[in-house]
C-alpha cells in the first residue's frame, strides 16, 4: 500500500466521521427538547446541590418547638437562677445572633400537656421536634446540685424519625445541656478543638467540591443515554442499516459519536462551571487543563459503555430502562456525589467497580490543587476506560441483522 | 473482461431456525436489466436483497455480486462503493434538509454525484429547503432514490420503493427508475405489485415461500403460465347477464368479480361471439379481448391469489 493511498483513506474517513459528526450536531441543534434538557440538566443539578448541601447554609434553619411547663420562679429571675431559661437561651432564644449561628430556630409550642399528650400534639399539628421541659425541671436541676443522689433531672425530647435531621437537633441540644451540666458544676473547659483548613484549600467552598462530580455525573448520564438511545432508534427505524450498506466502517461511525458525545461533555463542564460560577460564586482557579481528557476519555467510556447496552438489550424502552439500572446506582455509588467513605464497607467495594469512581475522582484530584498529586492513578484509569470501551462499544455494535 | 451478469446467485439459502426465509434459490441478472423480485410480502424477496447488500448473513449458498463473492470480506466493501440501496422502510435525518440529507450520504462515499444533478434527477428541486420528516411518502422515496445513486453506482437495488404511494406518485416513481436504465444501470427492483414489474422490468422472478416459481421477461412468464387471451363481454343488468350465459354456453362462459362474462379467446372465437350475440339482438355494453397478465400467471404458478397488505410489507 502506498502513503498516497494512506492518506486517501484518512481523509475519506474523516470525511465519513465529519458527516456523521455534523449531521448528528443540527440534528440535535433543531430538536428543542434534546437541546434544552440536556442543558437544563446540569443547571439543575448543581443549582439542587449547590442550595441543598452547601452554598446557603444561612438559608437552612431548623426550627424547634418547645414547651415550658416549668413554673419555676426566683426573686431576681435571672437566667443563671432558672435553668429552664437558661437552656432555652443558649438554644437561641431571643438571641438572634445565637439562632443564627445555630441554624435553630425556637418557636413556643404553646399547648397543655394535661389536655393534650406531646406525642399527639406533634403528630396533629405534623411538627417534627418537640423539646418539652417538664415541670419542677429547675427546681429538680437545682436540688443536684447540692444533692448528689437525687434523680437525674431530664428534659424530653419528641422527634420523628423520618426526618433525617433530627439527629443533627438532638445533638445540638444534647451539646447545649453538656454546657450547661459543665457550667452548673463550675467545671472549667480544658480540652477545645483547634481547626485548620487543607492547605490550598482555604479558598474553597461545598460548591467546589460538587462541581466536578456534576460534570462527570451529567456526562455519565448523558453518555450513556444518548449512545443507547441513538444506537435503539438507528436500529428501529432502519436507518443503521442504510448506513452498512454503504463502505463506512463501524470504528467511523462510533469515533463520530463519541466525538460529539466528548464535544457535549465540555459544553456541559462549561455550562456547569459558569451555573456555578454564577449562582454560588463557585472558584474558577479550579479550571485545569486537564479537565480535557478527563473529559474526552470520560465521553468515550460512557459512549463505549452506551453501545455495549444497546448491543444486547435491543428494544429502545428495555435499553433505556437497562441504562437506569446501571447509571442511578452509580450515581450515588461513585463518589461523584457524596462521599464513598459514608457508605458500608461492601458498598466502596462495589463503587469502585463503577466507572464514574475513577472519573470523577480523576476531575476532583485536578480540579482541587491540594490533591493533584493524586490526579496521574485515576487519570490513567480513566484514558485506559475510554480506549477500551470504545474498541468493545465498535466491535460489539452489530450492523446486520439478525 | 466486462462482467456479463450483475448478479450471479447458486444454490442461495437462509433459515431462522425452523423458518426457511430463501429456499434453495439459483438465478442471474444481466448488466443493464430492470430485474423485478415479485412476490408476495414474506416470500423472501427483502431476505434476499439484504443477503446481497451484505446486511444479513445466508445460511449457504453462493452469491457474487458484479463478480465480487460476497462471502470475501474485500470483495464486500468493494460491492458496497459500486452499489446502492434503497430499504424497504427508508429513513434519514428527519430534522435535515432534502439538500443536506443527499451531502450527508454523498460524504460516506470517496466519489458522488454532485446533489444538485440528483435533485434535478429525482425532480426535488422545489423542497432542498424542505425537512425530511415533513415530506410525503412519495417524495421520501424520491429522496431515498437519489441517495441510492449518490456514489453514481453500476447497480441498484430498490426494495419496495412504490410501496404505500399513491398512483400518481407511483408512475413518477416508475419515471424515475426507467431514467436509471436508460444511463446503462442495472435495477434489483422488489415488488409486489405486478403492474409494476410488468411496466418495468425486463426480467422478472416470481418468488413464493422462499421458492422461484419461474424466471423470465413478462410476455415470457405470460406465454408459459398465464394461459389464453379472453373475451369479456360487459353487460349492465341480471337478465342481460344470463342471456349471454345461455347463448355461449358451448365456449365455457365464467363470471369475474365485477360481473363480466369472460370466455376463452381461441381463434376466431371474437367474431363467432360477436355475430351470435347481435344476431340474438342481445345489449351487451362492451365486448373486449384481454392478454393475460402477471396476475394469471402468479395464480397459476401458485395457485393463490396475490394479496398486497400495504401495512406489512417486512419480508
Amino acid at each position: 500500500m502506498t502513503k498516497e493511498n494512506i492518506g486517501e483513506k484518512i481523509r475519506i474517513s474523516a470525511r465519513r466521521i465529519g458527516a456523521i459528526f455534523s449531521s448528528t450536531a443540527l440534528g440535535w441543534i433543531r430538536t428543542g427538547p434534546a437541546l434544552f434538557f440536556t442543558f437544563i440538566y446540569p443547571i439543575v443539578m448543581i443549582l439542587l446541590f449547590g442550595y441543598i448541601f452547601g452554598a446557603a447554609p444561612d438559608d437552612s434553619m431548623y426550627t424547634l418547638y418547645y414547651l415550658n411547663e416549668d413554673t419555676y420562679q426566683v426573686d431576681d429571675q435571672l437566667y443563671s437562677n432558672n435553668p429552664a431559661l437558661l437552656l432555652l437561651q443558649n438554644l437561641g432564644l431571643e438571641n438572634e445572633t445565637l439562632s443564627d449561628e445555630l441554624n435553630l430556630r425556637l418557636v413556643d409550642a404553646n399547648f397543655s400537656t394535661a389536655i393534650l399528650s406531646p406525642e399527639n400534639w406533634t403528630k396533629e399539628n405534623d411538627v417534627p421536634y418537640l423539646l418539652l421541659i417538664p415541670s419542677g425541671w429547675s427546681a429538680a436541676v437545682n436540688e443536684s446540685k447540692t444533692n448528689v443522689t437525687a434523680p437525674k433531672a431530664n428534659i424530653e425530647f419528641y422527634y420523628d424519625p423520618s426526618y433525617t435531621s433530627y439527629f443533627e437537633i438532638q445533638s445540638l441540644v444534647d451539646n447545649v445541656l453538656q454546657e450547661l451540666n459543665l457550667n452548673e458544676f463550675g467545671i472549667p473547659t480544658l480540652i477545645a478543638i483547634e481547626t485548620t483548613t487543607t492547605p490550598e484549600r482555604q479558598s474553597l467552598d461545598y460548591i467546589d467540591f460538587y462541581v466536578p462530580g456534576i460534570i462527570m455525573v451529567t456526562i455519565s448520564t448523558a453518555g450513556m443515554m444518548g449512545l443507547v438511545g441513538m444506537a435503539t432508534e438507528e436500529r428501529q427505524t432502519g436507518f443503521i442499516f442504510k448506513l452498512a450498506a454503504t463502505p463506512i466502517k463501524k470504528w467511523e461511525w462510533a469515533t463520530a459519536h463519541l466525538f460529539w458525545q466528548a464535544v457535549m461533555g465540555l459544553m456541559v463542564a462549561v455550562l456547569t462551571v459558569l451555573t456555578g460560577w454564577i449562582a454560588f460564586d463557585f472558584n474558577m482557579t479550579t479550571i485545569h487543563p486537564l479537565m480535557i481528557p478527563i473529559l474526552i476519555f470520560g465521553s468515550m467510556t460512557f459512549g463505549g459503555l452506551g453501545l455495549i447496552i444497546a448491543r444486547f438489550v435491543k428494544r429502545p424502552e428495555a435499553a433505556m430502562a437497562a441504562t437506569m439500572s446501571f447509571v442511578f446506582p452509580q450515581m450515588f455509588l461513585s463518589g461523584a456525589l457524596f462521599p464513598p467513605e459514608t457508605l458500608p464497607e461492601y458498598l466502596q467495594i462495589i463503587a469502585k467497580f463503577f466507572p464514574l469512581y475513577y472519573i470523577s475522582e480523576a476531575m476532583r484530584s485536578v480540579m482541587l490543587e491540594s490533591t493533584f498529586s493524586n490526579v496521574w492513578v485515576p487519570l490513567g484509569v480513566t484514558i485506559a476506560m475510554g480506549i477500551v470501551f470504545f474498541i468493545l462499544g465498535s466491535i460489539l455494535t452489530v450492523w446486520r441483522k439478525e | 473482461m466486462k462482467e456479463e451478469y450483475a448478479i450471479v446467485i447458486k444454490n442461495l439459502v437462509k433459515k431462522y431456525d425452523d423458518l426457511i426465509a430463501v429456499n434453495d434459490i439459483s438465478f442471474k441478472i444481466k448488466i443493464g436489466e430492470i430485474f423485478a423480485f415479485l412476490g408476495p410480502n414474506g416470500a423472501g424477496k427483502t431476505t434476499t436483497v439484504e443477503i446481497l447488500e451484505g446486511i444479513r448473513k445466508k445460511t449457504s449458498g453462493q452469491a457474487f455480486v458484479l463478480g465480487l463473492n460476497i462471502d470475501k470480506r474485500k470483495d464486500l466493501e468493494k460491492i458496497k462503493k459500486i452499489i446502492g440501496t434503497l430499504p424497504q422502510e427508508f429513513n434519514t435525518h428527519e430534522n435535515l434538509t432534502v439538500k443536506e440529507n443527499l451531502r450527508f450520504w454523498s460524504r460516506m462515499y470517496a466519489y458522488s454525484l454532485p446533489v444538485d444533478d440528483l435533485i434535478a434527477l429525482v425532480k426535488l428541486e422545489e423542497k432542498t429547503k424542505a425537512k425530511f420528516k415533513n415530506l410525503s411518502g412519495g417524495l421520501k422515496k424520491r429522496l431515498g432514490i437519489a441517495i441510492s445513486l449518490v456514489n453514481d453506482p453500476e447497480l441498484v437495488f430498490l426494495d419496495e420503493p412504490t410501496t404505500g404511494l399513491d398512483p400518481r406518485a407511483r408512475r413518477e416513481t416508475w419515471e424515475v427508475i426507467e431514467g436509471l436504465k436508460s444511463q446503462g444501470k442495472t435495477v434489483f427492483l422488489t415488488t409486489h405489485y405486478m403492474e409494476e414489474a410488468q411496466v418495468l422490468a425486463d426480467t422478472v422472478a416470481i418468488i413464493h415461500k422462499g421458492k422461484i416459481m419461474d424466471i423470465g421477461s413478462p410476455t415470457q412468464l405470460i406465454d408459459r403460465h398465464g394461459g389464453e387471451n379472453r373475451i369479456v363481454v360487459r353487460c349492465n343488468d341480471q337478465e342481460t347477464r344470463d342471456k349471454i350465459h345461455d347463448l355461449l354456453f358451448n365456449f365455457g362462459p365464467l363470471e369475474n368479480e365485477d360481473g363480466d362474462i369472460v370466455i376463452s379467446s381461441k381463434k376466431g372465437a371474437l367474431s363467432k361471439v360477436v355475430d351470435l350475440l347481435d344476431e340474438n339482438e342481445v345489449a351487451y355494453s362492451d365486448i373486449i379481448t384481454q392478454r393475460p397478465t402477471l396476475e394469471d400467471v402468479f395464480l397459476s404458478l401458485t395457485g393463490e391469489i396475490l394479496i398486497i397488505d400495504e401495512k406489512s410489507v417486512e419480508d
